[in-house]
């Protein structure tokens, strides 16, 4: 049994007669076309291995499940994803035409053939779904995080499986705090500490679950885009790379797990034996690699950038209408979100809009065009961008995952009730997170 | 509910749980007594894994941040622990409900 790193959070394991993939995100960019694996060379069609048995997808989010390296698997593969509270990933899955897609509950072992059995586990959260596997064989037990956030009577009981290797998120891989309007000095204390606790989760993860070999994976992308080049600062950026999470671990003090770091089309087998196939990006050649991914890659990410099109004319009424009834709908998250947001829909076709999202606004009209001082949050996205959130062609999630957008905040402070609302504004999920909510809160 | 606990096993900056049902840590600063409930409201860390920087107490799980004076979530308003009051009363601390 071996397991091949295949960049970010996909791996591929293969026993002596089967192989499942994970998280399929090989080729191409993805969230926005802003997205790319740590590797030196741009990954291509020949580094997607197609020839798998079985498909894991832990969740929607693009570096897990993107469309451009999906399509070039069999439809007829099955794919495994966790049984989650909506429909919403599994309707994502089969609008890409895979026919054999099974829900798996979490916690409840699937057989898939005499050696090969595999385990999802969901995670806690009431409001966004994503979810962990452990794949077992005869000759060995793989853990595989991705990017869920597990609570902690999981990590025991998966530690209890006694995993040989564990795959383990390492890196913050979020907007937060690169688009907000903040001073370099604060922006930058923010990132040193995300980055820091992140790290530091990772060492408890490991800690808990103790495999014999753990691999820090599914951190930081690189942005290669030439708008965005600072946000692959090694020093200051909130992204880290995989030597950082392995020096935390080092210095822990923490015993009985090996730290390995993997690049690209690594293989590791369940002994430990490590087969390197290519150069990991380490903070220390992280920019050197960048700049030349940015140099390969610029010509293709400007003609997709420009293939996004443009914002239509209709695109304010589209955006009045998307947000009184996701607001109207919603009356209960409304309570919660109490706010006024800033919408600027940047460029051609766009405009200011205010969303009127407080809790004691009781008129039927939430969104209008206009521009407001006393807005509590604020949002300049591309218009064009706009356009396809608002008509449910891109998700919001994956949009703000993109960073090509910029944000302020009054006070300074999360709100997931509005992130909640634009996750999925299906009345009868929010109606039911509520329910759990209010109980416990 | 009125919990009492000798000073001497109060390290100086450790989070130690004092109470398991309900779960309960204390946190000394060299000064001043802190008392919260000991469970992360995101995905159920036991918070004695996190650590404290002045009054802001981290969780060892996946970095949510609370003001230890009050129990009050800084990273996700609302989402806030349960704080207790702390009494000292000679070579005791008494923690009990607010």
């Amino acid at each position: 049994m071996f397991v091949k790193f295949l960049g970010q959070a996909c791996t591929l394991i293969e026993t002596q007669n089967e192989r499942i993939i994970v998280d399929p995100w090989i080729m191409g960019p993805c969230n926005v076309n802003t997205w790319y694996t740590l590797r030196n060379k741009a990954a291509t069609k020949k580094n997607i291995l197609t020839d798998v048995d079985y498909i894991y997808i832990s969740h929607e989010h693009e570096d897990h499940f993107q469309a451009e390296t999906l399509k070039e698997f069999d439809r007829k593969i099955p794919i495994y994803i966790c049984k989650f509270p909506t429909d919403r990933f599994y309707n994502e899955i089969a609008k890409l035409g895979f026919k054999n897609i099974i829900e798996l509950p979490s916690w409840k072992s699937e057989k898939l053939s005499d050696d090969l059995e595999i385990t999802s586990i969901k995670n806690p959260d009431i409001m966004f779904e994503d979810s962990a596997l452990i794949i077992k064989s005869k000759e060995g037990t793989v853990f595989c995080e991705t990017d869920c956030k597990m609570d902690y009577e999981s990590l025991k009981k998966v530690n209890a499986t006694k995993p040989d290797i564990g795959f383990f998120m390492y890196s913050v891989a979020n907007w937060y705090p690169d688009v907000y309007n903040y001073s370099k000095e604060k922006r930058d204390g923010i990132a040193k500490k995300r980055k820091s606790n992140k790290i530091n989760g990772f060492v408890n993860y490991v800690n808990v679950i103790k495999p014999r070999y753990a691999i820090a994976y599914a951190g930081g992308p690189l942005f290669p885009h030439k708008s965005q080049l600072k946000l692959n600062d090694p020093i200051t950026g909130v992204f880290g790379c995989p030597d950082e999470p392995k020096a935390a671990w080092d210095t822990s003090g923490n015993t009985g797990t090996e730290i390995i770091t993997m690049a690209a089309d690594d293989e590791i087998m369940v002994d430990g034996t490590h087969k390197k196939n290519n150069e990991p990006i380490l903070s220390t050649n992280k920019i050197d690699a960048l700049n030349e991914l940015s140099i390969e890659v610029q010509d293709d990410l400007n003609k997709r950038w420009k293939a996004e099109g443009e914002a239509s004319t209709k695109l304010p009424m589209k955006i009045i209408d998307y947000f009184n009834k996701i607001i109207s709908e919603n009356s209960i998250a409304r309570k919660h979100i109490d706010m006024k947001v800033q919408l600027i829909a940047e460029g051609k076709n766009g405009g200011e809009f205010v969303l009127d999202i407080k809790k004691d606004n009781e008129s039927s009209s939430f969104a209008k065009e206009g521009k407001i001082d006393d807005w509590n949050y604020l949002m300049k996205i591309p218009a064009h961008l706009v356009e396809k959130s608002v008509s449910e062609k891109l998700l919001w999630e994956t949009l703000f995952l993109s960073a090509r957008w910029k944000a302020d905040r009054k006070p300074d402070q999360w709100n997931e009730h509005f992130i909640n609302l634009l996750y999925d504004p299906d009345p009868t999920r929010i109606s039911n997170i509520y329910k759990i909510y209010d109980k416990v809160h | 509910m009125e919990i009492k606990i000798k000073k001497e096993i109060i390290e100086k900056g450790q989070l130690i749980e004092v109470s398991k049902s309900p779960k309960i840590i204390i946190y000394f600063d060299g000064e001043k007594y802190y008392a919260v409930s000991g469970i992360c409201p995101h995905a159920k860390w036991p918070l004695e894994l996190g650590f404290v920087n002045k009054t802001t107490l981290t969780c060892g799980g996946h970095g949510w941040e609370f003001d230890i004076e009050d129990g009050n979530c800084i990273t996700n308003p609302g989402r806030n622990l349960k704080n207790y009051s702390v009494l000292e009363a000679n070579d005791e601390i008494i923690i009990s409900e607010n």
